[in-house]
């Protein structure tokens, strides 16, 4: 007999498959920490907003960084301004309390209800990073030091992480997490994805504009392909400037909005020119 | 019973253990997987999968494991049926606890008839189409060591997705891999590639320079060749180094 939580089914603006909301669903009756990887621009982040969305929850955001030390999650005890107090203030230097901030985690640990905790681009930080994560996320406790007091989850975070792959995340930490990764949307879904963001943008221009995006994805020498981020955003751009017709050429309008790299808009040049000069 | 299969994941090099058959038994035990197959494949792949590497390699598993499980499926469903109707033949007074709790939670007739109705689709699909049968709802026989699911059957309405089997099949994930080494045969296959080209504008010839002597600044050991691909309408459009030891 399933438990009677609340399952996660995707929201309006966020479309999912089933596979998505099992790893969710598996994330949240577990209460383990939902490892969300994919090509940049699949809607990671999104997700995680998504799930606030869905089960109306707070949504607290770390946004991991290289110089990133665990610790500032949890909290940061500011010196230089107790110090600055003590000499030039008049607040209340003793109460040490005073000068502790809360770090995203930290906040997310002394919430009163439930919340989901979003760690973005985890393997952003140094190697060390989701390590010493760990033990703060196994047991939803750490305990400051200043002041002696051990901070308890009373409702444990729905904790979503996101990675790019950009470096290799300890096993110990990928096995304490449920893993997902989100594949490329096909054509279908990446229809009604674009009908969620445009809904009244004409059928026609988008079936020409998926049939373009989907060739680019399609050659080779791209060195950054486009994603959907990017192809939400050319769209909106089409409609703006008020063309009609798209189709794969050389003078593809407003290329840049899908293409990144100068590499790839050389290469697609050349790719639209043997094209021209074959059929 | 899906400990074989987590075995299975192990002979294929996916660091599953202890904590992956907890994780999945709890999983399991809390229904998340819809009592059906496809369920079960997305929650398994979610909880023993940690990184897209192995989702190949869980894929040829689930394939190596499950394959053929709709039939056994089927013959199954028979089985609990024949069951059911012996068991409303016998007069109240003969017939045991469980056969009395089973009566009364299902509907014979119903079950009957909706088993019929799957059968056809199912055939249907297999004459008509490119789709192997949809297993979802299946939970009365899936349960090994309880004769019945309180809930009974559970048809699944189009949702528009794959069958775990068809996905696992299609191997999707097979670019994500690490483990695979070029090797020989790979790069005859690369180069024979190379061969299509023809003269309506490819490119019209290939020319190789394999310099003994290694490159200044690289190790003594490797030797360094170099092709470029030499092509007169739109001048030299490819060229490559490769180092080997």
């Amino acid at each position: 007999m399933p438990s009677p939580f609340n399952r996660f089914t995707g929201t309006d603006r966020y479309l999912t498959n089933l596979a998505l909301q099992a790893a969710v669903n598996c994330a949240l009756a577990l209460e383990r920490p939902l490892l969300v990887k994919g090509e940049p621009g699949t809607g990671k982040t999104l997700l995680a907003d998504a799930i606030a969305t869905a089960l109306g929850l707070p949504l607290l955001t770390w946004h991991v960084k290289s110089t990133t030390r665990a610790q500032d999650g949890l909290y940061v005890y500011d010196t230089v301004q107790r110090l600055h107090d003590s000499r030039f203030g008049d607040g209340d230097v003793k109460d040490v309390g005073h000068y502790i901030r809360w770090g995203q985690m930290g906040q997310a640990f002394r919430s009163k209800g439930r919340v989901v905790l979003l760690i973005d681009e985890v393997d952003k930080a140094d190697l060390e990073f989701p390590n010493d994560l760990l033990h703060e996320l196994d047991r939803m406790r750490f305990r400051v030091m200043e002041t002696e007091e051990e901070i308890i989850a009373a409702e444990r975070p729905v904790v979503v992480i996101t990675s790019n792959n950009e470096k290799e995340l300890p096993d110990a930490f990928l096995r304490r997490c449920v893993f997902h990764f989100i594949d490329f949307p096909d054509l279908e879904l990446m229809k009604r994805i674009v009908r969620v963001h445009h809904p009244s943008l004409d059928e026609s221009l988008v079936d020409q504009a998926l049939e373009v995006f989907y060739q680019l994805r399609a050659l080779t020498r791209l060195r950054k392909r486009p994603s959907t981020s990017e192809l939400v955003d050319w769209l909106a751009v089409l409609q703006a400037a008020g063309i009609q017709n798209v189709k794969l050429e050389a003078q593809l309008p407003f290329v840049g909005a899908l293409l990144k790299k100068e590499q790839d808009l050389e290469a697609f040049a050349e790719a639209a020119g043997a094209r021209r000069a074959r059929g | 019973m899906f400990v074989g299969f987590l075995y299975e994941l192990r002979r294929r090099k996916v660091p599953v253990g202890a904590q992956e058959a907890l994780a999945l038994a709890q999983a399991l035990g809390a229904g998340l997987h819809d009592s059906s197959l496809d369920g079960f494949y997305d929650v398994a792949r979610a909880l023993c999968v940690h990184t897209e590497a192995h989702l190949d390699a869980f894929d040829q598993a689930f394939l190596a494991h499950f394959k053929g499980i709709e039939e056994k499926g089927e013959a199954l469903a028979e089985e609990l049926l024949q069951w059911l109707r012996e068991a409303a033949a016998k007069p109240p007074r003969d017939r045991t606890a469980e056969e009395s709790a089973a009566l009364d939670a299902l509907d014979v007739a119903a079950l009957q008839a909706l088993f019929e109705r799957r059968m056809r689709e199912q055939r249907e699909r297999h004459d008509g189409g490119d789709r192997w049968s949809g297993t979802r709802g299946t939970s009365p026989f899936g349960s090994a060591g309880k004769a019945v699911a309180p809930a009974g059957f559970r048809v699944e309405g189009e949702g528009g997705g794959r069958s775990a089997l068809k996905t696992a099949d299609a191997r999707l994930y097979r670019g994500y891999r690490d483990d695979q080494v070029l090797d020989t045969r790979a790069m005859g296959m690369a180069l024979r590639k190379l061969r299509a080209f023809t003269r309506e504008g490819g490119p019209t010839s290939w020319t190789w320079t394999a310099p003994s002597t290694p490159r200044r600044g690289t190790r003594a050991s490797w030797r360094w060749c170099s092709g470029r691909l030499a092509d007169p309408t739109h001048g030299c459009c490819c060229s490559s180094t490769w180092g080997a030891r």
